[in-house]
């Protein structure tokens, strides 16, 4: 163990494995909080559930502009070092 | 002059290295694309070589790396020196075309570390490899690096599944189709940079042992921009034979896989050039395209493909090594001078030219049985 943490700069490989995992999984999560917006939205609408397809278009919205947040974000910070 | 010349000679090489990187790992970017549909071939492929471009000048973290902790700098200098390198470039390009001719996705980075490795080893003994720093920023991470792409790509896939289950599939393919484009463009970026950093850290390297720059700097503009044109041009060449393996034979992939395994990709690999770690882009992608293939059920993964890719992958660093060190005993025969480096670059081309004309000769046999068929 001291021989790994003697060569492996361990702090930089765990923020590696966090940001990677949060990012992927946030991802993952608000793209389709995305998709599941947008595909309700046109069902509730053909349904004619007025509100609730509102309230499931405003999900989809919030999970796009969610998604292009976190691409935004990630670059930002690569570009920021 | 000598020294000049040869210094001409691993530009080139490295340069020619960066181009068969892009070459080779066209399929890590955009096969998942190309495979569930969300963008034609053409498209993807040029979308990537154009991220490429641009990603080559976003960081130069992993450059440093390439060029202060894989060889000891203060133990490098004059004509042996950049003879070690040309060995070590050698040894990666011939490691990728190898790789390339039978179709298997191999990591162009560990073939460049390995080259060097083995070349530095022969001509200066242990004393010459910086081993905290490969160890600590080349191996573990190598090993580090792929599963947690397959653990985070199953874990993705896993979550959006769980969340678009029950809604009509049409809808749901032309979504993750859609988020394809930004999650492959994104993976494209993140392979620009840190694959043309590894170009841009050996080109340091050799400008160092050259005496034209001192050590501990940083990759000259030149040398950025060049090198982020070399990956983005051989990018754009595309490798098709690897796009297959990668994208249609590992496993039977829905854009939602394909979304989620380039995702975990492109955040791997951000998360790490940030860090300095110069990964293989092969092998999280690899890992990536697994994880979401077993997230769906063990048995959609084709086992038997993978293992053929992880026997590459455990055979790039040791045989890469090997050539290079070949190199480097071949190169020496001839003196420390230009003689060795240009006599190799000759025999270099010629038999890329014989591989490249027997690959495109068995393709048409191909197309033509699959035509006749």
């Amino acid at each position: 163990m001291e021989l790994f943490a003697s060569v492996v700069n361990s702090k930089d490989l765990f923020e590696t494995v966090v940001a990677a995992f949060v990012a992927s999984l946030a991802i993952a999560l608000v793209s389709s909080l995305g998709i599941w917006g947008g595909t309700k939205y046109v069902d509730y609408s053909q349904e004619g559930r007025g509100v609730t397809a509102l309230l499931a278009l405003s999900v989809g919205i919030f999970g796009l502009l969610a998604t292009l947040g976190i691409i935004v974000l990630g670059i930002a910070l690569m570009v920021a070092k | 002059m000598d020294l000049h010349l040869i210094l001409a000679i691993v530009v080139v090489s490295a340069l020619a290295f960066d181009f068969t990187n892009g070459f080779h790992d066209t399929a890590n970017v955009v096969a998942t694309s190309i495979s569930t549909g969300a963008a034609s071939p053409k498209a993807a492929i040029a979308f990537a070589a154009i991220l490429n471009f641009i990603g080559a000048f976003i960081s130069i973290e992993v450059a440093a790396t390439i060029a202060s902790d894989v060889v000891n700098q203060s133990a490098i200098s004059g004509a042996g020196s950049l003879n070690v390198v040309f060995s070590g470039l050698v040894g990666a390009i011939a490691w990728n075309l190898i790789t390339w001719y039978f179709g298997l996705p191999s990591s162009s980075s560990h073939a460049l570390i390995g080259g060097i490795v083995g070349a530095a080893l022969v001509d200066s003994g242990s004393g010459a490899i910086e081993t905290a720093g490969l160890v600590g920023k080349v191996l573990i991470p190598a090993v580090v690096a792929p599963i947690l792409a397959f653990v985070v790509a199953a874990l993705a896939i896993g979550l959006s599944y769980r969340i678009v289950r029950n809604l009509r599939p049409g809808p749901v393919n032309r979504g993750y189709r859609l988020g394809q484009i930004a999650s492959g463009g994104l993976l494209a970026l993140a392979h620009g940079t840190n694959d043309a950093q590894k170009t841009m850290g050996v080109i340091t390297l050799a400008l160092i042992a050259d005496g034209a720059l001192p050590a501990g700097s940083n990759p000259p503009t030149w040398v950025i921009v060049a090198s982020a044109t070399a990956i983005a041009l051989g990018t754009y060449s595309g490798g098709w034979r690897i796009i297959k393996t990668t994208g249609m034979r590992i496993i039977k992939m829905d854009p939602a896989q394909g979304f989620s395994a380039q995702g975990a990709g492109a955040a791997v690999i951000m998360a790490s050039s940030h860090f300095g770690f110069p990964l293989s882009t092969t092998h999280v992608i690899n890992g990536g395209v697994m994880g979401s293939g077993v997230a769906k059920r063990i048995s959609a993964v084709r086992w038997g493909v993978a293992g053929n890719i992880v026997t590459a992958w455990v055979l790039t660093l040791p045989a890469a090594a090997l050539i290079g060190a070949g190199t480097f005993g071949l190169t020496s025969l001839f003196g420390s001078g230009p003689v060795g480096p240009v006599i190799i670059s000759a025999i270099a081309i010629v038999l890329i030219v014989i591989a490249f004309v027997r690959r495109s000769r068995q393709t048409e046999v191909v197309d033509v049985q699959a035509e006749g068929a």
